[in-house]
């Protein structure tokens, strides 16, 4: 077992954390969510650096409930590095072994060992000050790793850092992570962080978990709007169900009798129930002019802007006052006539990818 | 259940901070109200305070005492303006010498300011003679001391430092593009300053304004010797007068009472124009120096600035330094280059004043040494139990912070009284002289830890902790190196304090536990000057060092 958090409370003047989680060993878990959603509260619950009101932690097969911060057996990287200034490299990463009352011989071998894992070989006798962003943090995470804790717990460790050196070190966190095959809590609001991080993503939301799964799962089906809000671009329609087919395995929705949305039937749907019908701006196809088509979910709309990201165009068009975002690759722009607002445009959205989810 | 064992951890080490500070400052100061409140141990009665202020001898000291604290403090405010401009405003040759200078009274003892004083203004003093040999007179031109001018000179000087450092900080953070949108719109100099500058730095003049006035109304020594009699007696040196001289304890403690209760209201003031919005608001983050060259009439006003305070700041201390080093030639006129005056500091037994120099020096650096001790615990374990309190802060802050509000003179009587329930040996040990002096200097060293404690983020300890160390020893490999530099300073401080101390000192001490500016003060009494010149210097080079140290350790967090 990795981690095993049950039923934890913990209340504050306007705001309540109720959380109950279950970590595999060895598993990387990203809580992800705005500020204020609570993760970072909840990492320091299972620190210990702040006390629960109630339920149990195990990290491993420890209750560490009621244990003192210095004897969970934890490494924790935060955001600002939190690095003893006043240490050189050598002395910050060996500060835990010595907290062991490791022998120094092996403290050595112990820091040559670490720095070598974050490709620090040779930094031992730097002052802190004299290194770079993304060396402090290769620094902390040397620090939180040296003496073998049975979690590692990383608190928005590269939000301080310049987007390029936030992409390296993340790919170098989860090699180590997985070379050393510990379990993991990794704290992020960036979305994309969390999605190229994760063996699983937990979605917060006002102290409560909103969603947890796969990347992938999280991504494609999200349960709520707010999990959809937080994982990118993505069309959040308010719809009507018209019809539902469980034999044909159909649903249909109207967005206020502009658009009709015909996708497959899942679970729960109900006819004459309000939801939002849910579906991802790569997951339309332009039509060309020209071209007559009559299959589902065809809409004809007006473009009110675009926006080019290279690898791909993004329009906003309206029907009626409802919003859609809709796009095409970078090799559809060189072949399309020039779009610009005003233009008409006709699209498809994949029933498949069509979802409906509640608020 | 750990952090209620942190918590449990950090109620002792309040609850001992509470011991100490009630203990060493409100129960001292507690039975000089009681003996105010009820005189002759008997019940209460407001009879004792209505004597003593109703005495006329006794009104016209308290009115004395306001006229000279008010005079001595717009004299301040106009030395120090000048001064808060220019290193606001301008970048000019000197910039750094008039700092440095304007730091120097912070640390000088009053006592030296009172020997410099003599030596440089007085009858006989060097400026005098100088005026002399320049102008041919044969009486000298400059009769200062023992007056009201003496004493307002002195403060001045003494209190200058504190209007240029106050206002000078909030003027160079003033936002620029204020003073341009007034030009933009047609305002002028004069108009711009009184209409837009002035206004803004006003918090911060009456604020050093108040402060100034509760250092003047209760400042001593100068009083005592430059004063020189009746006639100018303030509050403070009545109160010495009454519990040495007349032995009157409960005059003196109604006379004591009457003296807080005024500084109190200005100490407010102080406070309440520091923390007024003015002075947090219309704040830019830069400095703002104008870019204009200073043409020449307003360069040769800068220089005759900077060189009147130096020569206000230098001339006594450089004074005190040479005269130790004239000695008179026995039986004529003419001097001599010497240090016999030092020689004397080792050999001589002064019979009448029951130990001799070195013993007096002994005694001031040892007192200085537990002061030291005491100050770096006590101020330390203050600025610890403060830190991260947010809500008890403003409560526990006047709570342990009022100390620096109530003079030392005030505070000596306390201990005075606590003398009176002590019996042999304690009575005549120096122990009473060492808390006393803990008292005056533990707010500065809390003053200069607790910045940079508060500074050390909560992540950088639950880092500690988190790789397995214990809060005791996350301390000391974590928290204790990061403050070591403010403790160094503090200590620093606490030192100079110390061994300059006169105030609650000359009340408490006896023969045997006299102290370098006791001392001084009694040679200056006996016109000893000389003598008075060598003790002095190796006082100031006490001070110098302490200087020194403050300097090379408080400059990361800017000092005090």
């Amino acid at each position: 077992m990795g981690v095993s958090i049950k039923n934890i409370r913990k209340s504050f003047k306007d705001f309540n954390i109720d959380i109950d989680l279950e970590i595999g060993k060895g598993e990387l878990v990203t809580l992800l969510g705005p500020s204020g959603c609570g993760k970072t509260t909840l990492i320091q619950l299972i620190s210990g650096i702040i006390p629960t009101n109630s339920g149990t932690i195990h990290i491993g097969s420890k209750n560490v409930t009621t244990m003192p911060v210095w004897s969970r057996d934890i490494g924790i990287v935060f955001q600002d590095y939190a690095l003893f200034p006043h240490m050189n490299v050598e002395d910050n990463i060996a500060y835990g072994l010595k907290a062991r009352k490791t022998e120094s011989s092996l403290i050595k071998i112990r820091v040559t060992e670490m720095l070598e894992l974050v490709h620090l070989t040779g930094y031992g006798k730097r002052s802190i000050s004299s290194l770079s962003g993304g060396e402090k943090q290769r620094t902390a995470l040397a620090r939180a790793l040296a003496p073998s804790p049975l979690l590692l717990l990383l608190d928005e460790p590269l939000s301080a850092l310049d987007a390029k050196m936030r992409t390296i070190l993340r790919r170098e966190i989860r090699s180590i992570q997985q070379e050393l095959g510990i379990t993991t809590i990794y704290v992020t609001h960036d979305q994309e962080e969390a999605l190229s991080i994760s063996d699983r993503i937990v979605v917060m939301n006002n102290g409560r978990v909103e969603q947890q799964g796969r990347p992938w799962e999280i991504y494609n089906h999200p349960v709520s709007g707010f999990s959809a809000d937080f994982m990118g671009e993505s069309n959040k329609i308010p719809c009507t169900v018209e019809e539902v087919s469980e034999s044909d395995g159909i649903a249909l929705a109207s967005v206020n009798g502009d658009i009709n949305f015909r996708l497959p039937y899942r679970n729960k749907i109900k006819t004459g129930e309000k939801y939002f019908v849910f579906f991802r701006p790569q997951d339309t196809e332009v039509l060309h002019d020209g071209i007559n088509r009559t299959e589902a979910n065809l809409i004809s709309a007006q473009i009110i802007s675009t926006e080019y990201f290279g690898r791909y165009l993004s329009f906003e068009c309206s029907v009626n006052n409802t919003i859609i975002k809709t796009e095409i690759s970078d090799r559809q722009v060189l072949e399309s006539k020039i779009f610009s607002p005003g233009d008409r445009i006709t699209f498809t959205v994949n029933p498949e990818r069509c979802w409906l989810i509640g608020n | 259940m750990q952090l209620q064992t942190k918590k449990r951890g950090n109620y002792i080490l309040l609850l001992t901070a509470l011991f100490f500070i009630i203990l060493l400052f409100y129960l001292p100061i507690s039975l000089v109200f009681k003996s105010a409140l009820f005189p002759q141990g008997k019940g209460f009665s407001l009879q004792n305070m209505a004597d003593v202020i109703s005495s006329s001898y006794n009104r016209r000291i308290i009115v004395f005492t306001v006229f000279q604290a008010t005079v001595s403090t717009i004299f301040a405010v106009l030395l120090g303006l000048p001064g808060a401009w220019l290193l606001a405003t301008k970048n000019f040759p000197g910039k750094r010498l008039l700092k440095a200078v304007s730091s120097v009274p912070f640390v000088l003892p009053s006592i030296l300011v009172v020997l410099g004083f003599v030596i440089f203004f007085g009858n006989n003093g060097y400026l005098n003679k100088m005026l002399m040999g320049i102008t041919g007179l044969e009486e000298p031109p400059l009769r200062i001391l023992y007056s009201m001018k003496a004493i307002i000179l002195a403060h001045g000087f003494y209190n200058f430092p504190i209007v240029i450092r106050l206002v000078s900080s909030l003027w160079e953070k003033l936002d620029p593009s204020l003073a341009n949108a007034a030009m933009s719109m047609g305002a002028g100099r004069v108009r711009l300053f009184f209409t837009v500058t002035l206004p803004q730095i006003l918090p911060a003049v009456l604020a050093s304004s108040a402060l100034i006035f509760v250092f003047c109304f209760t400042s001593f020594a100068i009083i005592l010797v430059l004063g020189g009699g009746p006639a100018y007696t303030t509050l403070e040196v009545e109160i010495y007068r009454q519990a040495r001289i007349s032995l009157n304890m409960d005059s003196a403690a109604a006379l004591s009472l009457t003296g807080i209760l005024i500084t109190l209201v200005f100490v407010y003031l102080n406070v309440h124009f520091q923390s007024s919005r003015n002075y947090h608001e219309n704040i830019a983050n830069r400095d703002y120096i104008e870019p204009n060259k200073p043409g020449k009439i307003f360069k040769l006003g800068i220089s005759l600035y900077i060189l009147s305070i130096a020569l206000l700041v230098a001339a006594p201390v450089i004074s005190v330094i040479t005269k130790s080093f004239i000695i008179p030639i026995a039986g004529g006129a003419g001097f001599d280059l010497s240090s016999s005056a030092y020689y004397d500091i080792f050999r001589k037994t002064t019979e009448s004043y029951g130990i001799t120099l070195l013993e007096a020096i002994g005694n001031s650096i040892s007192y200085a040494f537990y002061t030291v001790i005491f100050s770096i615990l006590f101020g330390t374990l203050i600025s610890y139990v403060l830190k991260g309190k947010r809500k008890a802060s403003a409560i526990l802050d006047t709570l342990f912070m009022l100390p620096l509000s109530v003079s030392s003179v005030i505070l000596g009587l306390g201990y005075l009284k606590v003398m009176n329930y002590l019996d042999e040996p304690f009575r005549s040990s120096p122990i009473l002289i060492i808390l006393a002096h803990t008292v005056i200097a533990f707010p500065f060293v809390t003053r200069a830890v607790k910045p940079v404690m508060d500074k050390i983020k909560p992540e950088l300890i639950h880092a500690a902790l988190s790789l397995g160390e214990t809060p005791l020893r996350v301390f000391m490999t974590v928290e204790l190196p990061l403050i070591k530099s403010a403790i160094f300073a503090g200590a620093a401080f606490a030192f100079a304090i110390s061994i300059g101390e006169m105030n609650a000192t000359i009340l408490l001490s006896s023969e045997n536990t006299l102290t370098i500016p006791l001392m001084i003060y009694r040679l200056i009494g006996s016109y000893n000057f000389i003598a008075a010149c060598a003790l002095g210097t190796v006082l100031i080079i006490f001070t110098f060092f302490s200087f020194i140290i403050m300097d090379y350790f408080g400059s990361e967090n800017g000092g005090f």
